[in-house]
């Protein structure tokens, strides 16, 4: 059995295969710190909240903290600040190897391969030397699978662009970062990856918007989940706004799209140049960002703006915007699997 | 000669053995070619077969269907005890159809058993009712029957079995209303084309064969038993054939068969109708137009008389109106074994078929020969010296027995039945001069038929005869001309190795699921079900939480009174003018003067100061 693992900047998902269908695990990345007090204590034991426990604080997690966290008028802290894993933060790296364990059953068998993607998708030395790349292989390793990392464009690629060999480019707009792969017949070629997008956008609504939030002790900070909720439940498209504050939204989309498309650009162009890909390649989104209503034809306004150094054809958005580069994970794992297998039996 | 005999053909060499032998060189030369055909012929089920081999067998059996083997050849005595042995009602008559060879016959010696290859279609007669001495599968309605029957005259839902040779790559077994068992309606259920009608044959089997042995079966009524032989080459079979009954499959050749189930009745349970309307598991319906679409109603005896397949279990409340051997059939169809506890037939793992040896006559016939009217049973057969109806009592045998039970008709003719067997000494040529003696006019026409060879009279076909003759002398011939002109010693016949195990290749099974799997992941076929995460409870972990300025956390330690958070709301500001410059700015990055750059936008003062922020918060300043 294989599984993979989509640890996203906001949420984390793992998806393996049980018989005939897919059993997939979510949570969000995320916990709650409340004041380890009598009172608290005796409030969360007696409406039975699952929680945890640290020196000095009640830990909730995932889907349970942020649940609640209107509840005890405490905001939300992420397990990923700006995309990276806390190093100062010792009760923040134990919550999320407690997530991951959650995340991933028993292996059966000894060496599964669990394909993973690392949030913020690193690229160079980042992505394969780097801290979050170091501390997730570990917590897998640990769980008893062996790990292997995939970015999440190219999952993304695995997962939809079967009936094109495996060919075309993937765009994931995640949480945290936005990420492209240029794959062809399965083979990535080249990845590009920038650490802006969703979050960036939130974080701009609520500051252009002035939108804070105090917690019970007076602090403010800025609501980002009220901008997120705005975000997503928005009426219009984003190409043809109806108010100052989706026009603003559209900008901001369009600045990133535009900034992710010529990234891409700049990096195909020097890998295509050692592999020439002259066939029309079709492009896949994903990603929380590109489920906004009108951003396929707002992503096909800004490719065409741009000098791409690849021929394109069909632009279209993932099937699932939950599981889909999980699944492209899960593909991945179990080509490994056969690989790996058919080596022990050649041997 | 040797290499003439490869070729069927015959050297003037052996023409004196011929003469001698009592046949004609043509007939030699036939016999010659009947034996090299059967010799090829039996390497080509294997080959149609695929993994398993199918074996057909209806009519008074307690499961009548196709059963899967996992060898080519079978003795009939497994596949008869894999269809749960055959009931009071069978003759001991059992017919063989094979495909593409000639009709032969032989008999069951004891301690002999009959091999039969993939394909054959065993068919094993139904005796005649002692009380009426009417053939019960010459039934059929809308032709005056016998007062004795004519609960089967009313119930129009009786069904009959046929089997299918030719419609798809095995034979099929199928029970079906016997008002409905046409061709045409039959081509119509099987959703042909209505002008292949031509093209198929129809062999009725049994004591009917003396009407209609063979023939095209454009409009012939079938009756229990009969096979239809279809033409590959007109027939396609894909729309119907995953509802046709599947074959049981048999593990051990020798075992006992797993219990057939409900799909593999042999009943034609899912064919839809051309109205679109599926059909009940026990019912056949037919296109409306011809104004038969109504459901047919349960009938526990067929009018036939023929055991019905397993399915018909839940009418063993109907059965048990109809007497002591309905019963006793149906109890068959629920335990094969049941069968075995019956007064008439008695099981016996070493003999299934509960007939002694000897008593069997087994006729083993072409489905595509056209020669069936002349070695037929019926008038003018000159190759049947074991008649098909060993026991046909006669009408006289109906009057004696008239105010009889049906059971103690049914023991009396037993007895009576029994009484003619033959003892161990028991000569073929006395069966069956006793049974040419009965009244009936095919008997009689039979008793004309004593000029007949030797061989002819020891049930042994003169085919086998000339070939056995032919081959003997070949032996000598070739040993002597080896003898004389060589001095080497005439090696020993390697005995050919007995075959013990299946050779059916045993698939790989877990390399094609895994494929199959990833098959489906990958064309996202498998639906996603999101199950709950499972924490572990009551963790503690150590440390304390740093919470990097998003927010500032008060516990214990640091419990120092605060001054209460501030429960104004701040006043909203309009779009602050360095927003407002950033959206004006923003529509010019999509522009085709701003494609030309090939430098980051981020990197362009002025034009990216949203990203520029937001950036050099996450790697400071000057990070990209």
């Amino acid at each position: 059995m294989s599984i993979a693992l989509d640890a996203g900047v906001r949420r984390m998902r793992s998806l393996y295969q049980s018989g005939d269908r897919l059993l997939g695990r979510c949570c969000r990345a995320e916990y709650l710190l409340l004041d380890d007090v009598e009172p608290m204590r005796k409030l969360i034991d007696r409406i039975e909240i699952p929680h945890a426990r640290c020196e000095d604080a009640l830990v909730l997690m995932g889907d349970t903290a942020a649940d609640l966290a209107p509840v005890f008028g405490t905001p939300c802290l992420s397990l990923f600040p700006n995309g990276k894993i806390p190093r100062d933060n010792p009760p923040a790296r134990q919550i999320l190897a407690a997530l991951i364990e959650g995340l991933l059953p028993e292996p059966s068998d000894r060496d599964e391969v669990c394909c993973l993607t690392i949030p913020g998708n690193p690229t160079g030395d980042q992505g394969t030397f780097g801290h979050e790349y170091k501390f997730l292989t570990h917590l897998v390793s640990l769980r008893g699978y062996a790990p292997l990392v995939a970015t999440s464009s190219m999952s993304l690629v695995l997962a939809e662009l079967a009936a094109d060999s495996f060919t075309g480019i993937g765009f994931e707009l995640g949480a945290g970062s936005c990420c492209a792969s240029l794959s062809h017949r399965g083979i990535e070629i080249a990845h590009v990856s920038v650490p802006v997008s969703g979050d960036w956008i939130d974080t701009e609504l609520a500051r252009r918007e002035e939108e804070y939030a105090w917690d019970r002790h007076g602090k403010r900070h800025l609501d980002t989940h009220s901008a997120a909720r705005w975000k997503e439940s928005i009426a219009g498209t984003v190409l043809q706004p109806s108010n100052d504050r989706e026009q603003f939204l559209a900008e901001l989309i369009r600045e990133l799209v535009a900034y992710v498309i010529e990234a891409a650009a700049a990096e195909f162009a020097r890998a295509i140049k050692t592999k020439p890909i002259r066939d029309r390649v079709p492009i896949v989104l994903g990603g929380g960002t590109s489920r906004l209503p009108g951003f396929a034809a707002l992503f096909e306004q800004a490719l065409s703006a741009t000098s791409f150094p690849l021929s394109t054809g069909e632009i279209r958005l993932s099937g699932d915007p939950k599981y889909t580069v999980a699944r492209g994970s899960l593909i991945r794992a179990e080509l490994e699997s056969q690989s790996r297998a058919a080596s022990r039996s050649a041997a | 000669m040797g290499r003439n005999m490869r070729h069927g053909r015959l050297s003037i060499l052996l023409y004196l053995a011929i003469l001698a032998a009592g046949a004609s060189l043509h007939g030699a030369h036939e016999g010659v070619q009947l034996a090299l055909a059967e010799a090829t012929r039996q390497v080509e089920p294997r080959q149609m077969a695929g993994p398993g081999f199918y074996f057909g067998i209806l009519g008074q059996v307690a499961k009548p269907a196709v059963y899967q083997f996992r060898t080519a050849t079978v003795r009939l005595t497994d596949l008869v005890s894999a269809a749960g042995g055959v009931t009071d009602r069978a003759t001991g008559n059992a017919r063989v159809f094979r495909r593409g060879l000639n009709r032969q016959q032989a008999l069951i010696m004891p301690g002999a058993d009959v091999r039969l290859m993939a394909g054959d279609i065993v068919v094993f007669d139904e005796r005649q009712a002692a009380n009426t001495g009417v053939v019960l599968s010459d039934y059929s309605p809308g032709v005056s029957s016998p007062a004795g029957f004519e609960q089967n005259q009313n119930a129009q839902s009786s069904r009959i079995q046929v089997a299918f040779v030719g419609l798809i790559e095995r034979p099929v077994i199928v029970k079906m209303p016997s008002e409905h068992a046409t061709v045409p309606k039959l081509l119509a259920l099987l959703q042909q084309k209505p002008d292949v009608a031509h093209a198929v044959r129809v062999i009725q089997t049994g004591p009917a064969a003396a009407v209609s042995p063979e023939t095209s079966g454009d409009k012939i009524q079938l009756t229990s038993g009969s096979i239809v032989v279809f033409d590959r080459d007109l027939i396609v079979a894909d729309c119907v054939r995953e509802s046709l009954p599947a074959a049981i499959d048999v593990a051990a050749p020798s075992g006992v068969a797993s219990a057939p189930s409900a799909d593999t009745s042999g009943t034609i349970s899912a064919l839809p109708n051309h109205a679109g309307a599926a059909v009940d598991a026990t019912t056949v319906s037919f296109p409306s137009t011809n104004a038969v679409n109504e459901p047919v109603a349960e009938s526990s005896q067929s009018s036939t008389g023929l055991s019905e397949p397993a399915t018909w279990s839940a009418d063993a409340l109907s059965s048990q109106t109809t007497g002591g051997n309905e019963a006793a059939t149906d109890s068959a169809h629920r335990n094969p074994l049941a069968v075995t506890n019956q007064p008439i037939t008695n099981f016996d793992e070493r003999n299934p078929t509960g007939i002694s040896p000897g008593e069997v006559s087994i006729e083993i016939q072409a489905d595509g020969a056209n020669n069936a009217a002349t070695y037929g049973h019926g008038a003018g057969n000159e190759f049947d010296p074991f008649p098909p109806i060993p026991y046909d009592f006669g009408n006289d045998q109906s009057s004696e027995s008239a105010g009889q039970s049906s059971a103690e008709q049914q023991s009396e003719a037993r007895a009576d039945a029994m009484s003619m067997l033959p003892s161990r000494d028991f000569h073929p040529s006395q069966r069956a001069t006793d049974l040419d003696a009965q009244s009936t006019p095919a008997k009689k026409a039979r008793g004309k038929q004593d000029k007949r060879s030797w061989f002819e009279r020891l049930g042994i076909p003169m085919d086998l005869t000339i070939v056995g003759i032919l081959g003997t002398l070949a032996a000598v011939v070739a040993l002597g001309i080896l003898g004389h002109t060589t001095h080497q010693p005439v090696p020993k016949p390697v005995k050919p190795p007995t075959p013990t195990e299946p050779e059916v290749p045993v698939p790989v099974q877990q390399p094609k699921n895994e494929f199959r799997a990833l098959e489906c992941l990958i064309k996202n076929q498998l639906p996603i079900v999101e199950e709950p995460c499972q924490y572990k409870p009551n963790v503690t972990f150590f440390g304390r939480a740093a919470v990097a300025g998003q927010t500032r956390r008060v516990d214990s330690a640091h419990n120092a009174p605060k001054p209460p958070a501030p429960a104004r709301v701040e006043p909203k500001r309009e779009i602050s003018a360095h927003d407002r410059a950033a959206i004006a700015k923003a529509p010019a990055r999509g522009s085709r003067a701003r494609a030309s750059h090939s430098s980051p936008p981020v990197a362009e003062a002025g034009r990216s100061d949203l990203l520029e922020r937001v950036l050099s918060n996450i790697h400071g300043p000057g990070a990209l």
